[in-house]
C-alpha cells in the first residue's frame, strides 16, 4: 500500500480559513475505532467519541474534511508519537511516510460525519449555578504533517478557547459539547463538495 | 369458621370472668366455604381481597399493565447491568444519586431511555422527552458538596433548547422548568 499523496501537504498550500468560504456543503469525518458505534436506539456511543478521559481529547476534536480526504482514508493511522500528527507549518516540505514503517491501515474503523454548517459558530451557552457562559463551537483548518485535511473543534467561551477555563468549568462545558457532538452526529455520508482549491493553494 | 362466642358478665373484671357459654357461630368471612345465600361479594384470591364485579382484578396485574411499570423494565434492566461498572462509587452516594435519576425519569415521559458509562467514568442518559433528546451526565465527583453533579442537554432536532451544570436539585430544576411543548 502507498500513503495517498492527495492527503499530504504541498508547499504551495496555505491554512483554510472557514469563515471565508461558502460552508453550506462541507463535511467533517472522524474516524472511531470500532464499526459499532451506536446504541440501541441508534445514537452516537460516548465512548465512540473520545476513547480516552473526556477533556483529553474533546478541547481540540480532530476530524477530516471530505474531499480529498475520502471516507476510507479514516484507516489511516500513525503512532500518537510519529511527526506526522505534528502540526505543519505553512511553506513546510513534507516526505510521504513508508507503509507499513510509518504508516499503518486499520481496516475495521468506523466514522461518522459532522456537516460543517451544523458546527461552525454555533452558539450553545451553558447555564451554571452563577450564571450563563457563552460557548461557542468553532472550526479550525489544523493540518498535520501527515494529514493536510486534519481540522478540529475548539469550543470557545468569552473570546477565549476552553482549554484556558479552569478545570471544573471546562469540564462541563465539554461534557455539552460531547453532547452537541452526539446530536449532530450522522452515519450515512451525506452529500458534500470539495472546498475549492482557491481557498488552499497559493499558486 | 367457627369461632367462639364470649360473653362477661356484667360488673366483673375480665380475671373473673367466667364464659356462660360458647355458642359456636359461624361467621361469613373469605375463609370460610358460607353458604350461597350467606355469600360474600368480596372473595380472597391470591392473597388479595377482591370484589367479584370489580374491573380490577388484582392490584399486582394493574401496576403490571400500566404504562409506568412498562417504562419501568427497560431502566431497571440497563441499572442492572450498568451498577457493577461503578464499584468504585461510595455505595449510598450511588444509589442516592440513582434513585434521584430515576424518578425523574418515571414521573417525566421519557422514553427511549439509554444508560452508558462514559471513558471519563460518568453515568450518561439518552432518551426521548416530547419528542427532544435529553442527555442527562452524572458525573460522581468527590470535590463536589453532593458527591456528584448534573450536566443535562436538551435539543429539539438539534435546535439546543438547555444546556446546563450543577447540583441535582439545580440542574433538574431548570430542566423540569422547560416548557414542554415548542
Amino acid at each position: 500500500m502507498v500513503y495517498p499523496i492527495r492527503l499530504l501537504p504541498q508547499t504551495f498550500y496555505s491554512c483554510i480559513d472557514f469563515s471565508a468560504v461558502a460552508r453550506k456543503d462541507l463535511v467533517l469525518i472522524r474516524h472511531t475505532e470500532s464499526q459499532t458505534i451506536r446504541d440501541q436506539q441508534g445514537q452516537l456511543k460516548a465512548e465512540e467519541i473520545t476513547f480516552k478521559g473526556i477533556t483529553d481529547q474533546l478541547h481540540d476534536y480532530s476530524t477530516n474534511l471530505l474531499g480529498q480526504f475520502a471516507s476510507a482514508d479514516v484507516g489511516w493511522k500513525w503512532p500518537r508519537d510519529s511527526h506526522l500528527g505534528e502540526a505543519w507549518v505553512a511553506g513546510e516540505s513534507v516526505v510521504a511516510p513508508v507503509y507499513p514503517e510509518e504508516v499503518q491501515w486499520v481496516a475495521d474503523r468506523g466514522c461518522f460525519y459532522l456537516s460543517v454548517p451544523d458546527l461552525f459558530q454555533i452558539p450553545f451557552p451553558v447555564r451554571l449555578a452563577n450564571g450563563e457562559e457563552p460557548v461557542i463551537c468553532t472550526v479550525l483548518h489544523t493540518p498535520t504533517r501527515g494529514n493536510f485535511w486534519h481540522c478540529s473543534l475548539r469550543w470557545i467561551c468569552q473570546g477565549e478557547d476552553v482549554t484556558g477555563w479552569e478545570p471544573k468549568k471546562r469540564k462541563q462545558i465539554l461534557k455539552t459539547a460531547r453532547n452537541f457532538i452526539i446530536e449532530n452526529a450522522q452515519f450515512v455520508q451525506p452529500p458534500y463538495e470539495a472546498v475549492p482549491e482557491l481557498a488552499y493553494r497559493t499558486i | 369458621m367457627v369461632v367462639p362466642a364470649h360473653s362477661y358478665l356484667a360488673g366483673q373484671s375480665t380475671e373473673a370472668s367466667t364464659y356462660q357459654t360458647r355458642i359456636p357461630r359461624e361467621l361469613n368471612t373469605p375463609y370460610s366455604k358460607s353458604s350461597s345465600k350467606n355469600k360474600s361479594p368480596y372473595h380472597f384470591e391470591q392473597g388479595f381481597y377482591q370484589w367479584e364485579k370489580t374491573p380490577i382484578t388484582h392490584p399486582v396485574e394493574e401496576v403490571i399493565k400500566s404504562e409506568r411499570f412498562d417504562r419501568t423494565v427497560p431502566i431497571r434492566k440497563q441499572l442492572s447491568t450498568i451498577w457493577p461498572l461503578f464499584v468504585h462509587i461510595d455505595a449510598n452516594l450511588f444509589q442516592d444519586a440513582i434513585t434521584r435519576l430515576v424518578i425523574l425519569l418515571l414521573n417525566e415521559p421519557f422514553e427511549r431511555v439509554v444508560l452508558e458509562k462514559t471513558p471519563d467514568e460518568s453515568l450518561l442518559v439518552k432518551a426521548s422527552w416530547h419528542d427532544r433528546n435529553v442527555y442527562i451526565d452524572l458525573d460522581f465527583d468527590t470535590d463536589e458538596p453532593e458527591g456528584y453533579e448534573v450536566v443535562i442537554s436538551v435539543y429539539d432536532q438539534k435546535r439546543l433548547l438547555l444546556n446546563v451544570a450543577g447540583s441535582s436539585d439545580f440542574a433538574f430544576g431548570e430542566f423540569l422548568a422547560l416548557p414542554k411543548w415548542a
